[in-house]
């Protein structure tokens, strides 16, 4: 491309980060929250506040600490070199197994309900190739095509408010039966979720304005905690205590939709959500990953290595998931502990080292954390 | 990205792009007439259309008039030229610039001194006088050849605007340009592209509005440009693209002197080409394609929502076959079952996959497109009747293609006359045949697919170094309400953000009139 420095917008991190958690989140949140919580699992978009502030106010303060530097760079700054690296190496084993996972999720999806017959490898590979082709573009492609991509994403959940009439609004009762814990215990998969939000430090770097662009970072969180409960309560209010034997209840409240006879099956929107949204949810986590491999091993030209880390997370994505059912207690049992480990427990520890050993950003040691 | 158009490589770059000299044109003019009229007859020698006017002025001293049969006005070269030097009877010593000063009623007169400056006035339709004993000659601007009338553009038309299109004759353009934009700093550089053509090329725009940078960038792509001959800007489209891999049109072109004016009061740049009426506009985003000059004449409620209709038919136009193929081929739980149960029976009876029934009614449609603009006019209704017999009835009828195919196909083409720019159609109708393919392959899937793609490529895609989704992806408010909306003028206030020069008011503040 023509510019090296290339820059995105503080409003365009938002349309990226928005996306990273919504596009699976909307889709397969319901049902994993609703089997803790069957009456109030509409709550968890608030409960998860603190996890994304947590995460969104990690990335912020490490970039303030270290400005133009990502998690992996910074970290070799914090621990020397070795444990720099070796903390690069399992950022970069991560991202490419969540992308893996992910690109899973997304094909499980469409083969399950749109393209029955077609093998998964192919719906994977070819998603994963257009997302590399994405990467390669380098950060100004990833955040415009964000934008459109995003606006893709929201627009047909406006469908969703013609199932008002389907609502029945005695299902959120009875309120809290159990006490806080289900709800809590029921965000303990969405929170992993949100953690993902800390992704916006790979993309701080080319933010024209930083301050603005942690303000968005808080706009996204927002955004995602207030969709959280607007999609769970309509998937509440309409399948009510059904939800969890769903797999995917938005889908089936979208069948729900019919007006006037004619207007119904709008399935169709939603797979355009589902793949818009998922086309910039692995963007993101492939450009993290690519990111993350070429900065713990010095790859000058990160162009080069997307094509082969895609191939490697299309590995990931059926290496150990036979099914769809181990992929959710994969995402159950697993994600709910190894996503918020690197997003949330090694960024707020190397905060804490940064801290005690006061150590900052060599050419530019102005600003603290 | 090509390296030439790198801003460092042009520096080192030749700067004029005419062709090299040949030894014969690098020679001065020589004292002796004889001479100088035999080395411009020996480079003119088998042009029948050169004329040689020997005569002696003032009786004494011999002279030649040079030039090309049918590029000067004869009449007036006789009248003003040659009868009063004839008729001169001064002193045999003034040299011939006072001399014509004193004798020559010709307002455009400039010197010559060698043979290359003597042909490329005397094919530019000046006459060159030559006299003995001088070692330079005079060019006169008497150029005057047959050339169309101002007429309408054809494939532009509006309803309210302007009704007068550019024509073939640079001279004649630049003057419409002129007639609307006085200040006297629009600027017209000459530059002369083409080995053998020498065509004539003006770069336009407004000083102080134009970014200096992407002026330069201009310049050095245009000088650039080494070929043998340039017929049409089309040439200099193709030589001047930034990505001239990618369907679609990186720069407009136009035929109209009001859009042309448009760009330049924007701030943009414009490339008039002698010899077409086809101006082009650089830079330019997605959106200027969806833009019809009218939108700007007409008030902003008829045209905000004329550009809503445009946008949801061009998106038609792009997907609507594949959309058709995907949902039969794949989708049937999607559409309503009444209408689903009418679709299965005109198309029981088909004998083709939906993938390939599209495909022939649409090289068809295309192909009786194509049959009409080329026929000639009055052939044209043939085709159509034809056309809309044996494509639509008949193989209805015959149970070729089924009646649905032939209404989505129908609106398709519609779709993408609704249009305003011939070029964002034909770039639309080369996607649609990709996605359709896509569509019968992969079903929604598959167009999402394509549909993603195609906007990755327009998420790279640059017109002179301005990203082509600028104004959307910026999401800056000024850009914005002339894309989602055309506001009414009195909102327009600041110029479009165009390249990194910072935007510029175009208003007074507080235009909005009064609400009575």
């Amino acid at each position: 491309m023509m510019k090296k420095n290339e820059m995105i917008t503080p409003m365009q991190l938002a349309f990226i980060l928005y996306p990273t958690v919504m596009a699976t989140g909307f889709l397969a949140l319901p049902s994993l929250a609703a089997s803790y919580a069957p009456y109030d699992f509409w709550m968890i978009g608030l409960v998860v506040l603190g996890t994304g502030i947590l995460s969104v106010a990690a990335a912020t303060s490490l970039h303030a600490r270290f400005p133009r530097m990502t998690v992996v760079e910074c970290s070799e700054r914090i621990l020397g070199k070795a444990l720099g690296k070796i903390i690069g190496m399992l950022y970069f084993l991560n991202l490419v197994h969540v992308t893996g996972v992910v690109s899973r999720e997304y094909a499980e999806f469409v083969k399950n309900n749109f393209l029955i017959k077609t093998p998964m490898m192919l719906v994977i590979v070819l998603m994963l190739l257009l997302v590399s082709n994405a990467v390669r573009g380098g950060v100004s492609v990833i955040a415009k095509s964000a934008l459109i991509f995003t606006t893709c994403f929201v627009f047909p959940l406006i469908f969703l408010l013609l199932l008002l009439p389907d609502l029945e609004w005695g299902n959120v009762l009875p309120f809290m039966s159990h006490g806080i814990v289900p709800v809590l215990k029921a965000s303990a998969v969405p929170q992993s979720w949100v953690s993902e939000l800390f992704l916006i430090n790979f993309f701080l770097p080319y933010v024209s304005d930083s301050k603005a662009g942690m303000k968005w970072g808080y706009i996204a969180l927002s955004a995602v905690s207030v969709s959280m409960v607007l999609i769970n309560l309509i998937v509440l209010l309409v399948l009510g205590l059904d939800t969890s034997n769903k797999a995917y209840p938005i889908l089936v409240a979208f069948r729900y939709i019919s007006i006037g006879g004619f207007f119904e099956n709008l399935e169709a929107l939603l797979l355009v959500m589902w793949v818009a949204g998922n086309f910039v949810k692995l963007t993101v986590f492939l450009y993290a990953t690519v990111t993350a491999f070429s900065q713990c091993f010095g790859v000058t030209d990160f162009r080069t290595v997307v094509l082969p880390i895609a191939v490697l997370a299309s590995v990931f994505s059926i290496w150990d998931l036979p099914n769809f059912s181990v992929m959710q207690q994969l995402l159950v049992k697993v994600g709910t502990f190894e996503t918020p480990l690197f997003m949330n427990v090694i960024p707020l520890l190397l905060l804490l080292v940064a801290w005690l050993t006061g150590r900052k950003s060599a050419d530019d040691g102005g600003v603290g954390g | 990205m090509r390296t030439r158009y790198k801003p460092t490589a042009s520096a080192s770059r030749v700067p004029r792009n005419r062709r090299e000299l040949t030894e014969e044109e690098k020679q001065e003019l020589v004292l002796s007439l004889a001479d100088n009229v035999q080395r411009l007859q020996a480079l003119y020698s088998n042009c029948s259309d050169v004329i040689v006017r020997r005569f002696a002025i003032g009786g004494v001293t011999d002279a030649a008039l040079v030039y090309i049969d049918g590029l000067i006005d004869t009449d007036k070269a006789d009248r003003y030229i040659v009868t009063p030097l004839m008729d001169a009877d001064g002193p045999k010593e003034l040299n011939l610039i006072r001399l014509a000063e004193q004798r020559i009623s010709v307002s455009d007169m400039k010197a010559v001194a060698t043979i290359g400056d003597c042909i490329s006035a005397i094919s530019n339709g000046q006459p060159v006088l030559l006299r003995d004993q001088e070692a330079s000659g005079l060019a006169f601007g008497l150029p005057s050849w047959e050339k169309r009338a101002i007429e309408e553009p054809e494939a532009e038309s509006t309803i309210r605007g302007p009704r007068e299109g550019f024509t073939e004759t640079l001279r004649v353009n630049t003057s419409m340009l002129r007639r609307i934009i006085k200040s006297p700093l629009m600027k017209l550089e000459k530059i002369v592209i083409g080995e053998y053509t020498q065509t004539n090329v003006v770069l336009v725009y407004i000083e102080g509005l134009a970014d200096t940078a992407l002026l330069q960038e201009a310049r050095t792509r245009l000088e650039g440009i080494r070929i043998d001959g340039i017929l049409e800007s089309g040439y200099i489209e193709e030589m001047i693209e930034d990505n001239p891999r990618s369907p679609f049109p990186q720069l407009l072109n136009t035929e109209r002197p009001d859009v042309v004016c448009a760009a330049l009061l924007e701030g943009r740049i414009a490339i008039l080409t002698e010899g077409t009426p086809h101006a082009l506009i650089a830079p330019i985003s997605l959106f200027s394609l969806l833009q019809s000059p009218e939108d700007y004449y007409q008030r902003f409620w008829p045209s905000t929502l004329i550009r809503w209709l445009r946008y949801i038919f061009a998106f038609i136009s792009l997907v609507l076959p594949s959309f058709y193929v995907a949902v039969t081929s794949y989708h049937q739980e999607m559409v309503p079952g009444a209408l689903l149960s009418s679709m299965a029976t005109s198309r029981e009876p088909v004998p083709f996959p939906a993938l390939f029934e599209a495909l022939l009614m649409e090289v068809t449609f295309e192909a009786l497109r194509e049959a009409g603009v080329r026929l000639p006019k009055q052939v044209g209704a043939a085709v159509s009747i034809v056309g809309a017999l044996v494509v639509g009835q008949a193989a209805v009828q015959a149970g070729l293609v089924s009646a649905p195919m032939v209404i989505v196909v129908a609106i398709t083409g519609i779709a993408s006359f609704m249009l305003p720019r011939y070029i964002a159609g034909i770039a639309i109708r080369m996607l649609r045949f990709p996605l359709i393919f896509l569509g019968g392959t992969l079903g929604l899937l598959g167009i999402m697919m394509g549909i993603i793609l195609i906007v990755l490529h327009l998420c790279r895609l640059q017109s002179f170094g301005m990203p082509y989704l600028q104004s959307i992806t910026t999401m800056q408010r000024s850009d914005i309400k002339d894309i989602v909306m055309r506001a009414p003028w009195w909102a327009l206030d600041i110029r479009p953000q165009l390249n990194s020069k910072p935007q510029t008011k175009r208003e007074a503040p507080n235009q909005m009139p009064d609400n009575q």
